[in-house]
Protein backbone atom coordinates (compact mmCIF):
# COMPACT_ATOMS: atom_id res chain seq x y z
CA UNK A 1 0.00 0.00 0.00
CA UNK A 2 2.53 2.41 0.97
CA UNK A 3 4.48 1.22 -2.32
CA UNK A 4 1.51 2.44 -4.36
CA UNK A 5 1.87 6.12 -2.42
CA UNK A 6 5.33 6.37 -3.01
CA UNK A 7 4.80 5.64 -6.41
CA UNK A 8 1.80 7.90 -6.95
CA UNK A 9 3.65 11.01 -5.51
CA UNK A 10 6.64 10.35 -7.48
CA UNK A 11 4.73 9.71 -10.52
CA UNK A 12 2.75 13.15 -10.09
CA UNK A 13 6.35 15.04 -9.47
CA UNK A 14 7.89 13.23 -12.53
CA UNK A 15 5.15 14.35 -14.45
CA UNK A 16 5.61 17.89 -13.44
CA UNK A 17 9.04 18.09 -14.53
CA UNK A 18 8.15 17.36 -17.95
CA UNK A 19 6.53 20.77 -18.23
CA UNK A 20 7.03 22.92 -21.02
CA UNK A 21 10.28 20.37 -22.40
CA UNK A 22 10.78 19.51 -25.24
CA UNK A 23 10.87 16.10 -24.92
CA UNK A 24 6.48 16.65 -23.88
CA UNK A 25 6.48 18.24 -27.03
CA UNK A 26 8.36 15.76 -29.21
CA UNK A 27 5.98 13.01 -28.33
CA UNK A 28 3.38 14.61 -29.40
CA UNK A 29 5.11 16.58 -32.60
CA UNK A 30 7.07 13.65 -34.20
CA UNK A 31 4.02 11.70 -35.38
CA UNK A 32 2.50 15.02 -36.21
CA UNK A 33 5.44 15.35 -38.70
CA UNK A 34 5.30 11.76 -40.24
CA UNK A 35 1.87 11.68 -40.47
CA UNK A 36 2.09 14.73 -42.53
CA UNK A 37 4.63 14.05 -44.89
CA UNK A 38 2.48 11.29 -46.22
CA UNK A 39 -0.45 13.60 -45.82
CA UNK A 40 1.65 15.23 -48.35
CA UNK A 41 2.32 12.64 -50.62
CA UNK A 42 -0.79 11.00 -50.91
CA UNK A 43 -3.04 14.75 -51.26
CA UNK A 44 -0.26 15.05 -54.63
CA UNK A 45 0.50 11.47 -56.04
CA UNK A 46 -2.63 9.47 -53.77
CA UNK A 47 -2.89 7.43 -56.98
CA UNK A 48 0.46 5.95 -57.03
CA UNK A 49 0.48 5.24 -53.53
CA UNK A 50 -2.49 3.56 -53.14
CA UNK A 51 -2.80 -0.12 -53.84
CA UNK A 52 -6.63 -1.07 -54.62
CA UNK A 53 -6.40 -4.59 -53.33
CA UNK A 54 -5.24 -3.33 -49.80
CA UNK A 55 -7.54 0.16 -49.68
CA UNK A 56 -6.72 3.26 -49.42
CA UNK A 57 -6.11 3.14 -45.15
CA UNK A 58 -4.34 0.19 -45.35
CA UNK A 59 -2.01 1.89 -47.80
CA UNK A 60 -1.59 5.01 -45.66
CA UNK A 61 -0.78 3.31 -42.30
CA UNK A 62 2.16 0.45 -44.59
CA UNK A 63 3.86 3.84 -46.00
CA UNK A 64 4.17 5.34 -42.19
CA UNK A 65 4.54 1.92 -40.85
CA UNK A 66 7.63 1.35 -42.84
CA UNK A 67 9.31 4.70 -42.18
CA UNK A 68 8.54 4.71 -38.55
CA UNK A 69 9.97 1.04 -37.80
CA UNK A 70 12.84 1.44 -39.54
CA UNK A 71 13.98 4.67 -39.53
CA UNK A 72 12.26 6.99 -36.99
CA UNK A 73 11.63 5.04 -34.39
CA UNK A 74 15.01 4.48 -33.14
CA UNK A 75 16.08 8.04 -33.18
CA UNK A 76 12.92 9.02 -31.61
CA UNK A 77 13.07 7.01 -28.70
CA UNK A 78 16.89 7.18 -28.44
CA UNK A 79 15.45 11.18 -28.44
CA UNK A 80 13.44 11.02 -25.90
CA UNK A 81 14.77 8.79 -23.36
CA UNK A 82 17.80 10.88 -23.29
CA UNK A 83 15.89 13.83 -23.40
CA UNK A 84 13.45 12.72 -20.02
CA UNK A 85 17.02 11.15 -18.35
CA UNK A 86 18.56 14.28 -19.23
CA UNK A 87 16.15 16.72 -17.24
CA UNK A 88 18.09 14.87 -14.26
CA UNK A 89 20.86 14.96 -15.08
CA UNK A 90 20.92 18.81 -16.51
CA UNK A 91 19.39 19.87 -12.74
CA UNK A 92 22.11 17.95 -11.17
CA UNK A 93 19.19 15.91 -9.38
CA UNK A 94 20.25 13.18 -8.96
CA UNK A 95 21.66 13.51 -4.76
CA UNK A 96 18.78 15.37 -4.29
CA UNK A 97 16.22 12.93 -5.36
CA UNK A 98 18.00 9.84 -3.80
CA UNK A 99 18.27 11.89 -0.50
CA UNK A 100 14.47 12.18 -0.63
CA UNK A 101 12.56 9.71 0.86
CA UNK A 102 11.56 7.66 -1.92
CA UNK A 103 12.66 3.94 -2.53
CA UNK A 104 14.92 4.01 -5.02
CA UNK A 105 13.58 1.53 -6.73
CA UNK A 106 10.14 3.87 -6.76
CA UNK A 107 12.71 6.70 -8.31
CA UNK A 108 13.81 4.43 -10.89
CA UNK A 109 10.39 2.79 -12.00
CA UNK A 110 8.27 5.93 -12.24
CA UNK A 111 10.93 6.80 -14.86
CA UNK A 112 10.57 4.20 -16.82
CA UNK A 113 6.62 4.66 -16.33
CA UNK A 114 6.92 8.12 -17.32
CA UNK A 115 8.85 7.13 -20.26
CA UNK A 116 6.99 4.16 -21.80
CA UNK A 117 4.08 6.78 -21.25
CA UNK A 118 5.39 9.28 -23.73
CA UNK A 119 5.51 6.85 -26.31
CA UNK A 120 2.87 5.50 -25.39
CA UNK A 121 1.05 9.19 -25.93
CA UNK A 122 3.14 9.78 -29.40
CA UNK A 123 1.26 6.08 -30.59
CA UNK A 124 -2.11 8.06 -29.55
CA UNK A 125 -1.15 10.87 -31.21
CA UNK A 126 -0.37 8.67 -34.02
CA UNK A 127 -3.32 7.08 -34.51
CA UNK A 128 -5.56 10.28 -33.85
CA UNK A 129 -3.46 11.97 -36.54
CA UNK A 130 -3.78 9.27 -39.22
CA UNK A 131 -7.87 9.52 -38.84
CA UNK A 132 -7.99 13.18 -39.06
CA UNK A 133 -5.45 13.13 -42.03
CA UNK A 134 -7.27 10.26 -43.75
CA UNK A 135 -10.75 11.82 -43.22
CA UNK A 136 -8.73 15.15 -44.55
CA UNK A 137 -7.77 13.39 -47.44
CA UNK A 138 -11.44 11.83 -48.30
CA UNK A 139 -12.42 15.29 -48.83
CA UNK A 140 -9.63 16.61 -50.37
CA UNK A 141 -9.47 13.56 -52.99
CA UNK A 142 -12.54 11.28 -52.46
CA UNK A 143 -11.73 9.16 -55.34
CA UNK A 144 -8.52 7.50 -53.51
CA UNK A 145 -10.98 5.71 -51.52
CA UNK A 146 -10.53 7.11 -47.54
CA UNK A 147 -14.46 7.40 -47.21
CA UNK A 148 -15.23 3.45 -46.28
CA UNK A 149 -12.84 3.30 -43.36
CA UNK A 150 -11.86 -0.19 -44.01
CA UNK A 151 -9.55 -1.99 -42.09
CA UNK A 152 -8.67 1.11 -39.88
CA UNK A 153 -9.33 -1.39 -36.75
CA UNK A 154 -6.38 -2.89 -38.36
CA UNK A 155 -4.09 -0.28 -38.11
CA UNK A 156 -4.79 0.79 -34.89
CA UNK A 157 -4.23 -2.16 -33.64
CA UNK A 158 -1.10 -2.52 -35.48
CA UNK A 159 0.09 0.71 -33.74
CA UNK A 160 -0.07 -0.65 -30.45
CA UNK A 161 1.26 -3.80 -31.20
CA UNK A 162 4.62 -1.96 -32.43
CA UNK A 163 4.51 0.44 -29.35
CA UNK A 164 4.62 -3.38 -27.43
CA UNK A 165 7.42 -4.58 -29.64
CA UNK A 166 9.28 -1.48 -28.97
CA UNK A 167 9.68 -1.67 -25.17
CA UNK A 168 13.01 -3.69 -25.47
CA UNK A 169 14.31 -0.66 -27.21
CA UNK A 170 13.17 1.76 -24.70
CA UNK A 171 14.46 -0.09 -22.04
CA UNK A 172 17.81 -0.33 -23.61
CA UNK A 173 17.77 3.70 -24.11
CA UNK A 174 16.98 4.19 -21.11
CA UNK A 175 18.95 2.01 -19.32
CA UNK A 176 22.01 3.75 -21.55
CA UNK A 177 20.37 7.41 -20.54
CA UNK A 178 19.95 7.09 -17.16
CA UNK A 179 23.83 5.76 -16.65
CA UNK A 180 25.92 7.87 -18.99
CA UNK A 181 24.83 11.67 -19.56
CA UNK A 182 25.65 11.60 -22.86
CA UNK A 183 23.31 12.44 -26.18
CA UNK A 184 25.93 11.07 -28.51
CA UNK A 185 25.69 7.44 -27.17
CA UNK A 186 21.96 7.52 -27.53
CA UNK A 187 22.24 8.71 -30.97
CA UNK A 188 24.67 6.08 -31.91
CA UNK A 189 23.18 3.58 -30.79
CA UNK A 190 20.05 4.44 -32.36
CA UNK A 191 21.96 4.80 -35.44
CA UNK A 192 23.84 1.27 -34.87
CA UNK A 193 20.31 -0.05 -34.79
CA UNK A 194 18.68 1.58 -37.80
CA UNK A 195 21.94 0.50 -40.31
CA UNK A 196 22.03 -3.17 -38.52
CA UNK A 197 18.18 -3.44 -39.29
CA UNK A 198 18.33 -2.48 -42.90
CA UNK A 199 21.93 -4.91 -43.57
CA UNK A 200 20.24 -7.93 -41.63
CA UNK A 201 17.07 -7.10 -43.46
CA UNK A 202 16.50 -10.54 -44.67
CA UNK A 203 19.07 -12.25 -42.12
CA UNK A 204 17.15 -15.35 -41.36
CA UNK A 205 17.24 -14.52 -37.09
CA UNK A 206 16.41 -11.09 -37.37
CA UNK A 207 13.17 -11.23 -35.62
CA UNK A 208 15.83 -12.51 -32.53
CA UNK A 209 17.28 -8.59 -33.05
CA UNK A 210 15.87 -7.02 -30.21
CA UNK A 211 16.13 -3.41 -32.73
CA UNK A 212 13.86 -5.34 -35.62
CA UNK A 213 10.69 -5.93 -33.18
CA UNK A 214 9.02 -3.50 -34.55
CA UNK A 215 9.95 -4.10 -38.37
CA UNK A 216 8.52 -7.92 -37.79
CA UNK A 217 5.12 -6.15 -36.46
CA UNK A 218 5.08 -4.63 -39.89
CA UNK A 219 5.89 -7.44 -41.85
CA UNK A 220 3.13 -9.43 -39.91
CA UNK A 221 0.83 -6.58 -40.80
CA UNK A 222 1.46 -7.08 -44.10
CA UNK A 223 0.71 -10.75 -43.82
CA UNK A 224 -2.36 -9.86 -42.44
CA UNK A 225 -1.78 -11.38 -38.97
CA UNK A 226 -4.33 -10.53 -36.24
CA UNK A 227 -2.55 -11.89 -32.88
CA UNK A 228 -1.83 -9.23 -30.35
CA UNK A 229 1.24 -11.88 -28.53
CA UNK A 230 3.18 -12.83 -31.79
CA UNK A 231 7.01 -14.07 -31.03
CA UNK A 232 8.72 -10.77 -31.28
CA UNK A 233 5.75 -8.77 -28.80
CA UNK A 234 6.41 -11.69 -26.45
CA UNK A 235 10.15 -11.20 -27.10
CA UNK A 236 9.84 -7.35 -26.54
CA UNK A 237 8.55 -7.13 -23.30
CA UNK A 238 9.88 -10.21 -21.39
CA UNK A 239 13.48 -9.29 -22.67
CA UNK A 240 12.21 -5.51 -21.98
CA UNK A 241 11.10 -6.07 -18.41
CA UNK A 242 14.79 -8.03 -17.75
CA UNK A 243 16.74 -4.65 -19.35
CA UNK A 244 14.65 -2.84 -17.35
CA UNK A 245 15.49 -4.46 -14.10
CA UNK A 246 18.79 -4.96 -15.01
CA UNK A 247 19.27 -1.14 -15.56
CA UNK A 248 17.76 -1.06 -11.74
CA UNK A 249 20.15 -3.32 -10.40
CA UNK A 250 22.74 -1.17 -12.15
CA UNK A 251 21.62 2.07 -11.02
CA UNK A 252 20.75 0.98 -7.47
CA UNK A 253 24.45 -0.09 -6.77
CA UNK A 254 26.27 2.92 -8.16
CA UNK A 255 27.27 5.61 -6.11
CA UNK A 256 25.72 8.47 -6.43
CA UNK A 257 27.88 11.67 -6.55
CA UNK B 1 23.39 16.08 28.23
CA UNK B 2 21.67 16.99 24.72
CA UNK B 3 20.82 13.45 22.74
CA UNK B 4 22.58 13.63 19.60
CA UNK B 5 20.79 13.79 16.39
CA UNK B 6 24.26 12.81 14.31
CA UNK B 7 26.32 9.91 15.68
CA UNK B 8 28.82 8.20 13.37
CA UNK B 9 31.29 5.05 15.12
CA UNK B 10 34.86 4.89 13.78
CA UNK B 11 33.31 5.50 10.46
CA UNK B 12 35.20 5.29 7.54
CA UNK B 13 34.78 5.09 4.05
CA UNK B 14 37.24 4.59 0.79
CA UNK B 15 36.96 4.93 -2.84
CA UNK B 16 38.56 1.79 -4.06
CA UNK B 17 42.16 2.27 -2.64
CA UNK B 18 41.76 5.44 -1.78
CA UNK B 19 40.90 6.29 1.89
CA UNK B 20 38.26 9.44 2.32
CA UNK B 21 36.97 8.98 5.89
CA UNK B 22 39.09 7.44 8.41
CA UNK B 23 37.81 6.42 12.32
CA UNK B 24 35.59 9.67 11.99
CA UNK B 25 32.92 9.64 15.39
CA UNK B 26 31.07 12.33 14.99
CA UNK B 27 28.58 13.74 17.60
CA UNK B 28 26.13 16.41 16.37
CA UNK B 29 24.23 17.56 19.53
CA UNK B 30 19.97 18.13 19.01
CA UNK B 31 19.44 22.17 18.55
CA UNK B 32 22.82 22.98 17.28
CA UNK B 33 24.38 24.53 14.54
CA UNK B 34 26.91 22.70 13.48
CA UNK B 35 29.83 23.49 11.62
CA UNK B 36 31.53 21.01 10.07
CA UNK B 37 34.73 22.72 8.87
CA UNK B 38 37.77 21.11 6.63
CA UNK B 39 39.91 22.34 3.69
CA UNK B 40 38.80 21.26 -0.04
CA UNK B 41 39.46 17.50 -0.31
CA UNK B 42 39.25 16.82 3.33
CA UNK B 43 36.03 14.55 2.97
CA UNK B 44 33.50 16.91 4.03
CA UNK B 45 31.30 16.27 0.99
CA UNK B 46 31.74 12.43 1.49
CA UNK B 47 30.53 12.58 5.07
CA UNK B 48 27.34 14.45 4.37
CA UNK B 49 26.56 11.69 1.40
CA UNK B 50 27.30 8.67 3.87
CA UNK B 51 24.86 10.75 6.15
CA UNK B 52 22.51 10.89 3.63
CA UNK B 53 22.19 7.35 2.48
CA UNK B 54 24.09 8.07 -0.78
CA UNK B 55 26.80 6.59 0.02
CA UNK B 56 26.77 2.86 1.67
CA UNK B 57 28.41 1.98 4.75
CA UNK B 58 28.21 -0.81 6.97
CA UNK B 59 25.47 -0.94 9.82
CA UNK B 60 26.25 0.56 13.22
CA UNK B 61 28.67 3.40 11.79
CA UNK B 62 25.86 5.64 11.35
CA UNK B 63 23.24 7.09 13.42
CA UNK B 64 20.46 9.60 12.46
CA UNK B 65 17.95 10.34 14.73
CA UNK B 66 18.69 7.67 16.80
CA UNK B 67 18.15 5.11 14.33
CA UNK B 68 20.54 2.98 12.31
CA UNK B 69 20.80 4.82 8.68
CA UNK B 70 21.21 1.04 7.26
CA UNK B 71 17.83 -0.34 8.05
CA UNK B 72 15.82 3.39 8.91
CA UNK B 73 17.62 5.18 5.61
CA UNK B 74 13.62 6.38 4.32
CA UNK B 75 12.30 7.20 7.97
CA UNK B 76 15.64 9.34 8.54
CA UNK B 77 15.11 11.39 5.46
CA UNK B 78 11.54 11.89 6.16
CA UNK B 79 12.75 14.05 9.16
CA UNK B 80 16.51 15.37 7.32
CA UNK B 81 16.10 18.32 5.02
CA UNK B 82 19.15 18.47 2.80
CA UNK B 83 21.01 20.66 0.26
CA UNK B 84 24.12 19.49 -1.06
CA UNK B 85 26.74 22.05 -3.12
CA UNK B 86 24.81 23.74 -5.93
CA UNK B 87 21.02 23.27 -5.53
CA UNK B 88 19.42 20.88 -7.45
CA UNK B 89 17.05 23.68 -9.76
CA UNK B 90 14.91 22.34 -12.90
CA UNK B 91 15.78 25.78 -15.08
CA UNK B 92 13.16 25.28 -17.17
CA UNK B 93 10.57 25.79 -14.60
CA UNK B 94 9.59 28.24 -11.92
CA UNK B 95 11.17 28.80 -8.60
CA UNK B 96 7.35 27.43 -7.43
CA UNK B 97 6.89 24.47 -9.68
CA UNK B 98 10.00 23.71 -8.50
CA UNK B 99 9.29 23.28 -5.07
CA UNK B 100 6.06 21.99 -5.81
CA UNK B 101 8.22 18.82 -7.32
CA UNK B 102 9.53 18.21 -4.05
CA UNK B 103 6.29 19.01 -2.41
CA UNK B 104 4.40 16.35 -3.96
CA UNK B 105 7.18 13.46 -3.05
CA UNK B 106 7.62 14.58 0.31
CA UNK B 107 4.17 14.86 0.69
CA UNK B 108 3.63 18.13 2.36
CA UNK B 109 0.65 20.34 2.63
CA UNK B 110 0.12 22.78 -0.13
CA UNK B 111 0.44 25.85 1.95
CA UNK B 112 4.22 24.72 3.14
CA UNK B 113 5.17 26.27 -0.25
CA UNK B 114 4.24 29.55 0.93
CA UNK B 115 5.59 29.02 4.21
CA UNK B 116 9.19 28.33 3.20
CA UNK B 117 9.04 30.84 0.17
CA UNK B 118 8.25 33.32 3.35
CA UNK B 119 11.26 32.04 5.22
CA UNK B 120 13.77 32.35 2.38
CA UNK B 121 12.45 35.40 1.24
CA UNK B 122 11.96 34.57 -2.23
CA UNK B 123 7.98 35.12 -2.08
CA UNK B 124 8.14 38.02 -5.12
CA UNK B 125 10.13 35.66 -7.49
CA UNK B 126 8.35 32.17 -7.57
CA UNK B 127 6.60 32.59 -10.20
CA UNK B 128 10.01 33.32 -12.16
CA UNK B 129 11.73 30.78 -13.89
CA UNK B 130 14.42 29.62 -11.78
CA UNK B 131 17.08 30.28 -15.05
CA UNK B 132 17.01 34.31 -14.35
CA UNK B 133 17.61 33.26 -10.93
CA UNK B 134 20.85 34.47 -9.01
CA UNK B 135 23.52 32.25 -7.71
CA UNK B 136 22.02 33.69 -4.12
CA UNK B 137 18.36 32.98 -4.98
CA UNK B 138 18.96 29.54 -6.42
CA UNK B 139 21.11 29.28 -3.12
CA UNK B 140 18.08 30.08 -1.02
CA UNK B 141 15.46 28.24 -3.04
CA UNK B 142 17.76 25.20 -2.70
CA UNK B 143 17.09 25.57 1.31
CA UNK B 144 13.76 26.61 0.54
CA UNK B 145 13.47 22.77 -1.08
CA UNK B 146 15.73 21.07 2.05
CA UNK B 147 12.74 22.79 4.40
CA UNK B 148 9.87 21.98 2.34
CA UNK B 149 8.64 18.71 4.83
CA UNK B 150 9.95 20.70 7.74
CA UNK B 151 12.44 18.79 9.14
CA UNK B 152 14.05 18.24 12.36
CA UNK B 153 17.27 18.00 10.56
CA UNK B 154 18.89 20.17 8.28
CA UNK B 155 22.29 19.50 5.91
CA UNK B 156 24.11 21.94 4.59
CA UNK B 157 26.92 21.38 2.32
CA UNK B 158 28.87 24.62 1.51
CA UNK B 159 25.89 26.61 1.32
CA UNK B 160 27.46 29.73 0.87
CA UNK B 161 29.72 28.31 -1.66
CA UNK B 162 30.71 31.04 -4.83
CA UNK B 163 28.53 34.02 -3.25
CA UNK B 164 28.85 37.27 -2.75
CA UNK B 165 29.57 39.14 0.57
CA UNK B 166 25.75 40.28 0.73
CA UNK B 167 24.57 36.71 -0.27
CA UNK B 168 26.73 34.93 2.25
CA UNK B 169 25.12 37.42 4.79
CA UNK B 170 21.80 36.94 4.10
CA UNK B 171 22.46 32.60 4.10
CA UNK B 172 24.01 33.44 7.21
CA UNK B 173 21.22 35.23 8.72
CA UNK B 174 18.76 32.79 7.36
CA UNK B 175 20.93 29.97 8.78
CA UNK B 176 20.82 31.40 12.52
CA UNK B 177 16.98 32.64 12.07
CA UNK B 178 16.30 28.57 11.10
CA UNK B 179 18.19 27.60 14.35
CA UNK B 180 16.54 30.40 16.48
CA UNK B 181 13.65 30.56 15.23
CA UNK B 182 12.62 27.05 14.02
CA UNK B 183 14.31 25.31 16.17
CA UNK B 184 15.82 23.38 13.61
CA UNK B 185 19.28 21.42 14.29
CA UNK B 186 21.62 22.53 11.08
CA UNK B 187 24.45 20.41 10.45
CA UNK B 188 26.79 23.02 8.26
CA UNK B 189 30.07 21.89 6.30
CA UNK B 190 32.23 24.87 5.04
CA UNK B 191 35.49 25.60 4.11
CA UNK B 192 35.03 29.17 5.07
CA UNK B 193 35.80 29.75 8.49
CA UNK B 194 34.44 33.11 9.12
CA UNK B 195 31.64 31.36 8.30
CA UNK B 196 31.40 28.78 10.97
CA UNK B 197 32.94 31.00 13.36
CA UNK B 198 29.97 33.55 12.60
CA UNK B 199 27.35 31.03 13.24
CA UNK B 200 27.91 27.31 15.02
CA UNK B 201 27.70 26.28 18.57
CA UNK B 202 29.67 23.44 17.73
CA UNK B 203 32.17 22.52 15.75
CA UNK B 204 34.39 19.19 14.20
CA UNK B 205 37.32 20.44 12.09
CA UNK B 206 38.35 17.48 9.65
CA UNK B 207 41.19 17.12 7.20
CA UNK B 208 42.39 14.09 5.34
CA UNK B 209 39.58 12.48 6.43
CA UNK B 210 40.48 12.65 10.30
CA UNK B 211 39.11 14.33 13.13
CA UNK B 212 41.28 16.97 14.02
CA UNK B 213 39.11 18.55 16.64
CA UNK B 214 35.51 18.29 17.92
CA UNK B 215 33.88 20.54 20.72
CA UNK B 216 31.80 23.51 21.31
CA UNK B 217 32.90 26.61 19.76
CA UNK B 218 33.75 28.42 23.12
CA UNK B 219 35.88 25.64 24.12
CA UNK B 220 37.83 26.29 21.26
CA UNK B 221 38.47 29.89 21.59
CA UNK B 222 39.23 29.10 25.64
CA UNK B 223 41.27 26.23 24.94
CA UNK B 224 43.35 26.92 21.55
CA UNK B 225 43.42 31.01 22.15
CA UNK B 226 45.87 31.35 24.26
CA UNK B 227 48.58 31.67 21.37
CA UNK B 228 50.12 35.08 21.74
CA UNK B 229 52.02 37.16 19.00
CA UNK B 230 53.16 40.58 19.01
CA UNK B 231 53.89 42.84 16.12
CA UNK B 232 56.27 45.31 16.73
CA UNK B 233 57.99 48.50 14.40
CA UNK B 234 61.27 50.14 15.10
CA UNK B 235 63.89 52.33 13.66
CA UNK B 236 65.96 48.70 12.74
CA UNK B 237 64.66 45.95 12.17
CA UNK B 238 67.33 43.81 11.14
CA UNK B 239 68.82 44.49 14.21
CA UNK B 240 65.78 43.74 16.05
CA UNK B 241 65.03 40.37 14.60
CA UNK B 242 68.75 39.17 15.24
CA UNK B 243 68.19 40.57 18.61
CA UNK B 244 65.33 39.13 19.57
CA UNK B 245 66.12 35.20 17.89
CA UNK B 246 69.33 35.56 19.90
CA UNK B 247 67.02 35.49 23.01
CA UNK B 248 65.74 32.47 21.95
CA UNK B 249 62.11 33.98 20.88
CA UNK B 250 60.52 32.61 17.98
CA UNK B 251 60.39 34.95 14.88
CA UNK B 252 56.94 34.03 12.58
CA UNK B 253 57.11 37.33 10.36
CA UNK B 254 59.97 39.22 9.40
CA UNK B 255 58.84 42.53 7.32
CA UNK B 256 60.88 46.01 6.18
CA UNK B 257 58.98 47.90 8.66
CA UNK B 258 57.49 45.42 11.08
CA UNK B 259 59.01 41.79 13.01
CA UNK B 260 56.37 39.53 14.59
CA UNK B 261 57.12 37.05 17.51
CA UNK B 262 55.79 34.54 19.01
CA UNK B 263 54.89 34.90 23.15
CA UNK B 264 54.50 32.60 25.33
CA UNK B 265 52.55 34.87 27.80
CA UNK B 266 51.50 38.64 27.58
CA UNK B 267 54.05 39.61 30.01
CA UNK B 268 56.57 38.81 27.43
CA UNK B 269 55.31 42.19 25.67
CA UNK B 270 57.21 44.14 27.85
CA UNK B 271 60.32 42.36 27.98
CA UNK B 272 60.49 42.51 24.69
CA UNK B 273 60.31 46.22 24.35
CA UNK B 274 63.06 46.47 27.24
CA UNK B 275 65.76 44.08 25.57
CA UNK B 276 65.10 46.54 22.14
CA UNK B 277 65.77 50.11 24.62
CA UNK B 278 68.04 48.60 26.47
CA UNK B 279 70.00 47.96 23.20
CA UNK B 280 69.40 51.03 21.93
CA UNK B 281 66.72 50.39 19.69
CA UNK B 282 63.45 53.07 19.13
CA UNK B 283 60.63 51.15 19.18
CA UNK B 284 57.10 52.77 17.65
CA UNK B 285 54.85 50.43 17.97
CA UNK B 286 53.55 47.37 20.14
CA UNK B 287 50.89 45.28 18.97
CA UNK B 288 50.15 42.45 20.71
CA UNK B 289 47.46 40.07 19.77
CA UNK B 290 46.55 36.68 19.48
CA UNK B 291 45.64 34.04 16.52
CA UNK B 292 42.39 34.31 15.19
CA UNK B 293 40.98 31.19 14.27
CA UNK B 294 41.75 30.99 10.55
CA UNK B 295 45.24 31.04 12.10
CA UNK B 296 44.82 28.70 14.17
CA UNK B 297 42.64 26.33 11.69
CA UNK B 298 45.20 27.05 8.98
CA UNK B 299 47.92 26.01 12.12
CA UNK B 300 46.06 22.88 12.65
CA UNK B 301 45.54 21.44 8.96
CA UNK B 302 48.86 22.84 8.10
CA UNK B 303 50.18 20.05 11.27
CA UNK B 304 52.35 23.06 13.00
CA UNK B 305 51.62 26.33 14.56
CA UNK B 306 51.39 29.87 13.87
CA UNK B 307 52.58 30.40 10.28
CA UNK B 308 50.45 33.52 9.83
CA UNK B 309 50.49 37.10 10.84
CA UNK B 310 47.74 37.52 12.69
CA UNK B 311 44.88 39.63 11.38
CA UNK B 312 45.16 42.58 13.10
CA UNK B 313 48.09 43.57 11.94
CA UNK B 314 47.08 43.60 8.40
CA UNK B 315 44.90 46.31 9.06
CA UNK B 316 46.32 49.89 8.46
CA UNK B 317 48.71 51.46 10.88
CA UNK B 318 46.65 54.12 13.32
CA UNK B 319 48.21 57.48 13.56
Amino acid sequence: MKALTYMQSSLSAETLKLKSTFALWMAVLAPCALISMYFLAFWAKGENLVNKEVGAWVSFGMNNFIVYTQLLMPVFIALLTSMTNGIEHKANGWKHLYALPLPKSTVYFSKVLITLGLVLLSTVVFIVALIMAGTVLNWLRPELGFGTYEKLDIIIFSSFKIFLASVVIIAIQFWLSIRFNSFALAMGVAIVAIITTLVANRWEYINYYPFAYPLMVMKGFMKKEYQVFTEEVVLSMVVGCVVFILGYLDVARKKVL
Amino acid sequence: MKPNIIETKHLSYSFGQRQVLQNLSLRVPKGSIFGFLGPNGAGKSTTIRVLLGLLQVPEGQVRVHGKDLKYNRLEILQKTGALIEMPTLYRHLSGYDNLEITRRIVQAPKSRIGEVLEVVGLHHDATRKTKEYSLGMSQRLGIALALLSDPELLILDEPTNGLDPSGIREIRNLIISLNRDFGKTIFLSSHLLSEIEKTATELAIIDKGVMLYQGRMQDLYQNAFRSQVLTLSCDNTTIAAKLLSDHQYQLIAHEAETITVQLAEKKQVAAVNRLLVENGLEVYSLNPGSQSLEDLFLSITNGDTAVNLPSETLQPAQL
